[in-house]
């Protein structure tokens, strides 16, 4: 980057230390004659100074030519998109500035008032598209529209920042610009959220009234304050009520909360570009995502099976409600916070929206994983060869999060899943609630594969073991083992083991030293009809009955196969019971302790309750396994012990005694916990003995073989 | 405890053993219906003598038929309840001697071993020894009146030549030549005597190496299951619990600073802020001089110096006894060494330190703790595994200081490196989960803690020192224990109003806000402008229908979190609450506090929150001075 750069408007007048990170942060780049820069409406992360030739910008038909030192792209600084679409007028060099880094750079130098009218330009034009398309305001005429602009002030608020208190004067109607508004009751329930387009307080601003209720960040908030004079002037009445969706909205939310205690994260489902979900009624907690995450990456995972729950459907109005487990991992927010924290502009964006970490220019500062609301952000010790930035720097951690395993057959975690129970979807797109929610366009087409593949797996393991069948029935019309269609099968079957066993040894033993891509599911898929395909050979070699060694192998094999069967059923049947035993969030806080805190300070009446019904009903011996086979999720569960009591005390009774549902829905808890380590056993027994079976039934099939079939 | 694997590869093992189980059991195996010796070597297989599943095989296609001829054995198998197969037990211990030219072989289900013998190479034949069990069945061996009494073998040996004719009889089927059978029994009597057992049949290599296998296999698959990693062991070392006796404080490079933030966010005393991506020292007089933010900071902008001598501290011996007084000792904050982890370190080296030359039954207690802090409950959880008879007595409730942290806040831990004793730390805690383990240890371990106990006097006696504690409710407590350990450390008392409180409005006066909403529809007048008044009045002033007044000394806002005074503008500009400028309490009644200018603010409940008192009196009091000179009383403000 050359010193004459530094003498450019936006660049001009910065300390030392600035100039240094702006010119490691920064890149020159060449543009071809009339190659686009940028176009309309994509993410603006940086801005670009012009260092040779012109370039073009086209804002909606108004075309501005820039020479050099001029700046194309002032958007970035304000975190909106792109504005208008630049192209390259003959052949051009540009210098592109990340935005997060200049706004640390002005600040440090105290500020700057070069770029003040730009900002206030652009900050108007996307007022005004703003405006235009929020219902109420979307038709006023030009003047209206002016006077509107000029009083409007554009605020952002940290996540969790109160916007208004309950009570307190209205002295502005607020627009949701940019994430998710929480409106808070007096007894500190959510009553309403307010989403992007969103007016709020508009009655009471024109007539000078109070705010009824609290408005609190779900996340980060931009929101535009319209001073109540103004909207006195500019808007004859209110705007068309928004109750209907209001009402529309709650019932949207309560199915993707689908009884569980918490409220779905929207500002994390508004976000997030590429989120990690996982159907939670097909994972069968293997933990391959993870496994395979931390072989992608020098062992040290990116992603965690944690997190919030929310059932929606993906793929379209007709597809099944699924839970999913919102994962820990990068999400690859549409407006990342930790991009703008980082403070040598190591985090960017890729064309794709994929975040990324620069190894060489993160200093290992930790400010992005603390930005990230949602913890996806881990800070690693800094492998080998990774070069410290800023020279002879002694901080030996590094920011690591998902890449969506770039440079891959797509992300690992994906691709590991042996039930296809996990993906990377782009909520608003990809779940048609959340769709609904966001009024964005939902797709059709799942985010997932083919879905039909274990139905055609399950169709030739059938045909296969009725084959078998059919063969050890002609035994009785002269098939022998030794010789004839008998033999042929029983050489079928053996090679059926190996190439079933291949599936193994890919995993478990070449996976060790060398990584493999490609997806897991048809592997496991085929290594299930495999094994169907070998059982139904031996069954038609032996004709159902062996005695000596080759009875020892057939009773190996049968296990073996016996138990991957019992394998396929549990990962069939056990998920889906697991997901009702389990709460919405994965709790680590000790259970007991919840119930502790639960009934500490409360009312005697609920502790008496607490100890002699609902204690002993936690720890009635057998009671998880009861729950387990009422087929109740724990909300079905929480309902009937509570119509329990109301029998037993009478409604009125109960309904005195304050915070029962909290014990309740800990007891059942407690209940469910008892049993769940059981299910997840379950999930898990088979497949040791399987292995271990497979192993001996392969090394007596190798006697077998060479010794002929003695 | 070692992690177990899981009961899958438990599973897997046994599966093991079942497995070489059916391996040595199956149909060919020499211990059970293997085809054993001269059948095996004749190459004869099953299908060979079981033609059909049901059939009875028929041993004369090859030897010949040549039942026997004894009265008994001739009505049993003409009843079908014997068959060859009864003596001559072919799956299980057939044997016998063969005479060839040779000479003799002694043969049974292992095979055959040549034996001398004194017969002439013309004997030849086979005489089959039939086992003495196998005649068991209808047979008394040991009687001597059964009729097997004649042809049992000499002596103990279990055989028996039983004929099937008559000794007058025809020579038997198999045997050639003109040989008398005398002969070749007297013969087969002396190989037998020779070689009694006959070979049993050896597991072949592949059952051997099979066998071994499976073995070695199930071994290891029990190991493996029952192994795993070691929990790491929380390493014991010695901690340094000397306080630091010189100020530290940081330095930043402004020039080089990235303005991360990750200083800021280290600090446990929020003494570093951020200002407009630079980092500054904003609170050097509550710097705790240890290197948390140096640590931190990436690029090494931020370094922390030596400074001045710490002059505001009790002076301690090494053991943590205090200098002036012998028997009392301090941990803690008061000793002058910040940091929850040292204190807790503090708390159980103290007691440690305090339990050495006790005499048992001196006195009432042998230890008293002040205080149920961090230190002081570490301290207890020493005293109670070393089964000390003490009691901990704490002013207010367990754990205050740490309560008083604002809601969530992650309670400082790596990468200190400091080691640990005692069992009170979690790693990378909330205050609240710290609170609630803590909570959980005093409950677990019964911990005697006497709160809401303030100590008003420790004085030396002959035993030790005699410790009285005032209750809330006026109640005077006293102790005598042989030491006392003091961990109250620096927060002290808050300062009170230098009014009177008439009786009736003493329940009304606080010095601490839990729970705003308790106070809804009361008028609430707050003294004090510190940071902790300004929440306390915001809290006030958004819970339902309260006014709240608040009463300040100086004429604007001089100290405090810039959000906080920003609130307060705001809710002042809202009518939320408001200020009295420049006033002080004048008085207090019920109902209604008057100012010095004369007004009067009505008043349910009165929050005084004027700061603290530093507990150098209390230290005073008790014979306990500071190393250097410094003002008599220090003030801080609380939080």
């Amino acid at each position: 980057m050359s010193a004459a750069l530094f003498e450019s408007i936006p660049l001009r007048g910065l300390d030392a230390a600035s100039a240094e990170r702006v010119r490691a942060g920064g890149q020159v780049r060449s543009l071809e004659p009339a190659e686009v820069l940028y176009r309309v409406g994509e993410d603006a992360d940086a801005l670009f100074v012009v260092v040779r030739g012109r370039l073009q910008e086209d804002s909606g038909g108004r075309v501005r030519v820039l020479g050099a030192g001029e700046t194309a792209g002032a958007e970035a600084m304000l975190g909106l998109p792109r504005r208008a679409e630049v192209r390259a007028d003959g052949p051009a060099e540009v210098c592109e500035v990340s935005a997060a880094l200049l706004e640390r750079a002005w600040t440090r130098a105290g500020g700057r008032l070069a770029m003040q009218h730009e900002r206030r330009r652009l900050e108007r034009s996307a007022l005004d598209d703003a405006l235009r398309s929020t219902e109420g305001l979307a038709d006023l005429d030009e003047a209206a529209r002016g006077i509107l602009l000029d009083g409007a002030s554009l605020q952002s608020w940290t996540p969790g920042a109160t916007l208004q208190h309950a009570g307190d004067a209205a002295a502005d109607a607020l627009m949701v610009l940019d994430g998710v508004v929480h409106a808070i009751d007096e007894d500190g329930t959510v009553a309403h959220v307010a989403l992007r387009g969103d007016l709020l307080g508009v009655d009471a601003a024109r007539a000078e009234g109070r705010w009824t209720r609290t408005l609190v960040a779900a996340g980060h908030v931009r929101t535009v304050a319209i001073p109540g004079a103004v909207l006195r002037r500019v808007v004859a009445s209110t705007p068309a009520r928004t109750e209907a969706r209001d009402a529309a909205r709650g019932d949207i939310i309560a199915l993707l909360r689908a009884g569980a205690a918490e409220l779905p994260d929207l500002d994390r489902l508004e976000r997030a570009r590429s989120l990690l979900v996982l159907d939670e009624d097909r994972c069968v907690r293997c933990g391959h995502c993870t496994w395979s995450c931390a072989a992608t990456h020098g062992g040290e995972p990116r992603m965690a099976r944690v997190g919030p729950r929310v059932t929606a459907r993906m793929g379209g109005e007709d597809a099944r409600s699924a839970p999913w487990r919102l994962a820990q991992a990068c999400q690859h927010c549409s407006a990342p916070a930790c991009l703008g924290e980082c403070p040598t502009a190591a985090i960017s964006r890729d064309a794709a929206g994929t975040v990324l970490i620069d190894p060489s220019l993160c200093t290992g500062c930790g400010a992005c994983a603390k930005a990230c609301p949602w913890d996806a952000i881990e800070m690693s010790p800094r492998p080998e060869g990774v070069a410290m930035p800023l020279g002879d720097s002694p901080f030996p951690l590094l920011a690591s999060k998902c890449d969506l395993c770039a440079g891959g057959a797509g992300p690992a975690c994906v691709q590991a899943c042996p039930t296809d129970a996990i993906a990377r979807v782009q909520p608003g797109r990809d779940f048609v609630e959340v769709s609904a929610l966001l009024g964005t366009r939902a797709r059709p087409a799942a985010a997932r594969g083919p879905r039909w593949g274990g139905w055609v797996a399950t169709v030739l393991a059938s045909v296969a073991l009725l084959l078998g069948a059919w063969g050890a029935a002609q035994h009785q019309h002269g098939w022998i083992a030794g010789a004839g269609p008998g033999w042929v099968a029983g050489v079928l079957g053996a090679c059926a083991v190996v190439l079933s066993a291949a599936h193994g040894v890919r995993k478990r033993l070449l996976g060790r030293w060398r990584r493999w891509t490609g997806p897991m599911r048809p592997w496991v898929l085929g290594h299930a009809v495999l094994g169907s395909v070998a059982l139904a050979g031996a069954w038609a070699h032996t004709g159902g009955h062996a005695q000596g060694r080759p009875a020892v192998l057939a009773g190996a094999f049968i296990g073996c196969v016996g138990l991957g069967l019992l394998g396929v059923f549990a990962y069939a049947v056990l998920p889906a019971v697991l997901t009702r035993l389990e709460a919405g969030e994965v709790s680590a806080r000790p259970l007991e302790d919840q119930l502790l805190q639960d009934v500490g300070g409360r009312a005697e009446a609920l502790k008496q309750l607490a100890a002699k019904v609902l204690v002993p009903y936690a720890r009635q011996r057998g009671g998880g396994l009861l729950l387990l086979l009422s087929g109740r999720s724990l909300a079905q569960e929480q309902a009937v012990v509570l119509a329990r009591l109301q029998d037993r005390l009478g409604a009125d009774r109960l309904a005195r005694i304050e915070g029962v549902e909290g014990v309740v829905r800990t007891v059942v808890a407690i209940r469910a916990a008892r049993v769940r380590p059981w299910v997840h056993r379950l999930l898990r027994l088979w497949l040791a003995p399987h292995i271990v079976l497979a192993v001996v039934a392969i090394a007596l099939l190798g006697l077998h073989v060479v010794t002929g079939g003695a | 405890m070692r992690r177990w694997r899981g009961l899958g590869w438990l599973c897997a093992a046994l599966l093991i053993l079942v497995v070489s189980a059916a391996w040595l059991l199956r149909s060919d195996a020499p211990s059970r219906h293997g085809i054993t010796g001269s059948h095996a070597a004749a190459g004869l297989a099953c299908g060979d003598c079981h033609r059909a599943p049901t059939q009875t095989p028929d041993c004369g296609t090859c030897h010949g038929a040549h039942p026997s001829t004894r009265t008994g054995h001739g009505r049993a198998r003409a009843s079908g309840a014997m068959t060859c197969t009864s003596c001559h037990r072919v799956h299980h211990d057939v044997g016998g001697v063969t005479f060839s030219a040779a000479g003799a072989t002694r043969f049974g289900p292992g095979g055959s071993v040549s034996v001398p013998t004194a017969a002439s190479p013309e004997v030849r034949g086979t005489v089959a020894v039939v086992p003495l069990d196998a005649c068991a069945a209808c047979h008394d061996p040991s009687a001597d009146d059964d009729p097997i009494a004649r042809c049992r073998l000499a002596g103990d040996m279990n055989g028996c030549f039983d004929e099937h004719r008559r000794v007058a009889g025809a020579t038997l089927g198999t045997v050639t030549g003109a040989q008398d059978r005398l002969i070749l029994w007297t013969h087969a009597r002396e190989v037998v005597a020779r070689r009694p057992e006959p070979p049993t049949r050896a597991l072949s290599g592949v059952d051997g190496f099979a066998i071994a296998v499976s073995l070695a296999v199930f071994v290891g698959l029990l190991v493996w299951s029952f192994s795993g990693a070691e929990p790491a062991k929380r390493p014991v070392a010695t901690v340094n619990v000397q306080p630091p006796k010189i100020r530290r404080l940081p330095q930043i490079d402004a020039s080089t600073c990235l303005g991360c933030s990750a200083c800021v966010d280290a600090c446990p005393y929020d003494v570093l802020a951020l200002d407009r991506y630079v980092a500054k020292v904003a609170r050097p007089e509550d710097c705790c001089g240890l290197t948390t933010c140096a640590q931190l900071c990436p690029n090494g902008s931020l370094v922390v110096l030596d400074g001045a001598p710490i002059e505001d501290r009790p002076g301690v011996h090494a053991t943590l006894e205090s200098v002036d007084v012998p028997g009392m000792f301090l941990a803690g904050d008061l000793t002058g060494m910040p940091l929850i982890r040292n204190a807790i370190n503090q708390g159980a080296v103290a007691v440690r330190e305090a339990s050495v030359g006790l005499t048992p039954g001196r006195a009432d207690l042998d230890l008293v703790i002040v205080g149920a802090g961090p230190a002081g409950l570490s301290a207890a959880m020493e005293a109670k595994a070393r089964g000390l008879n003490f009691v901990v007595v704490e002013q207010g409730t367990l754990a205050a200081s740490i309560q008083s942290f604002p809601r969530g806040k992650l309670v400082f831990d790596q990468p200190l490196h400091v080691p640990l004793v005692g069992a009170l730390w979690l790693a990378e805690a909330t205050k609240e989960e710290l609170l609630r383990q803590w909570t959980r240890l005093a409950r677990q371990h019964a911990l005697p803690i006497r709160t809401e106990h303030r100590v008003t006097s420790i004085d030396p006696v002959a035993e030790g020192f005699a410790v009285a504690a005032v209750s809330a409710d006026g109640t005077v407590a006293h102790w005598q224990a042989q030491r006392v350990v003091l961990a109250i450390g620096r927060r002290g008392s808050p300062r009170e109003l230098d009014v009177a409180i008439p009786a009736p409005m003493e329940p009304h006066v606080h010095h601490s806000l839990a729970d705003a909403r308790s106070f809804a529809g009361r008028a609430c007048v707050v003294v004090g402008l510190g940071d902790v008044a300004m929440e306390a009045a915001l809290a006030l002033s958004y819970a339902p229908q309260t006014s709240v007044t608040v009463v300040a000394r100086g004429d604007d806002f001089r100290r405090g979190k810039a959000r906080n005074i920003e609130s307060m503008r705001r809710a002042q500009a809202q009518g939320r609450l408001s200020i009295r400028w420049s006033r002080s309490v004048q008085a207090v009644r019920a109902g209604e506090v008057q100012l010095d200018d004369g007004s009067c603010v009505p008043a349910d409940s009165v929050f005084v929150m004027i700061g603290s008192i530093a507990p150098w009196s209390f230290l005073a009091s008790v014979g306990v001075r500071r190393v250097g000179p410094a003002p008599a009383v220090v003030e801080r403000p609380r939080g």
